[in-house]
């Protein structure tokens, strides 16, 4: 499944990025995080949410989005 | 009657026109007898020597619409509210500016001073909102919510 992955706030400059694609064959969130956190290794130290297709989703949840957005945490107001 | 969810977003700062004319819009709403405003300004925090000079905000917008109508939708539920504004910038702000505007209005004035500080705690918890706190000497560092 081909997903695009958009990065949040701080996390845009841990990566380099805003968004990429992968194609990926992952069971969960928790899959998709170790994964990314592989691929950047600063990823590790920081906290982070996962929202598939617009809805903030736990990392048990299956990975079915076709949308994930990396969120650090908020800070608004 | 569901609402449908509104966009809270406005580019930049929130200007005291805007806020004046949100009050004026209530005139003709003669059955409220009270309201309550919050106002978020930016301030120039000093850190490590450094002054803050402008937040620059961005957020996941259709995830924090989302929050946000919920959370205005448990707010109606909760309280006696006749209505409820709610916005945020995106985009920069300059110290000493609004960055965040919460109205609510009601007939009396114990559901205006309940639901406001819940309102603006949920949203600062809630909502996909990323400050970025800019120096003078144009380096940055991200903003932790107290």
């Amino acid at each position: 499944m081909i997903i695009k992955v958009r990065y949040f706030g701080q996390l845009q400059e841990v990566t380099g990025k805003s968004e990429e694609h992968f194609e990926l064959t992952l069971d969960t969130t928790a899959s998709l995080r170790r994964f990314l956190k592989t691929l950047y290794p600063k990823l590790g130290t920081m906290n982070f949410k996962i929202a598939q297709d617009n809805k903030i989703t736990s990392d048990s949840s299956p990975l079915k989005g076709q949308l994930i957005d990396l969120l650090p945490p908020f800070s608004g107001g | 009657m569901k609402e449908k969810i509104k966009n809270i977003f406005v580019e930049g700062a929130i200007s005291p026109t805007k806020i004046a004319e949100s009050i004026a819009h209530h005139q003709s709403k003669t059955k409220i007898g009270a309201h309550a405003i919050f106002l978020g300004q930016v301030r120039a925090d000093l850190i490590d020597g450094k002054t803050v000079s402008a937040i620059e905000y961005t957020a996941q917008t259709e995830i924090a619409n989302q929050v946000c109508h919920e959370i205005r939708e448990a707010a109606f539920s909760k309280y006696e509210l006749s209505c409820m504004h709610i916005y945020h910038s995106h985009g920069q702000v300059k110290a000493g500016e609004i960055c965040f505007f919460v109205f609510v209005s009601s007939a009396h004035r114990d559901p205006v001073f309940n639901s406001l500080s819940k309102l603006v705690n949920d949203i600062k918890a809630k909502l996909p909102i990323f400050g970025k706190e800019l120096f003078e000497d144009q380096t940055h560092q991200w903003k932790v919510n107290q």
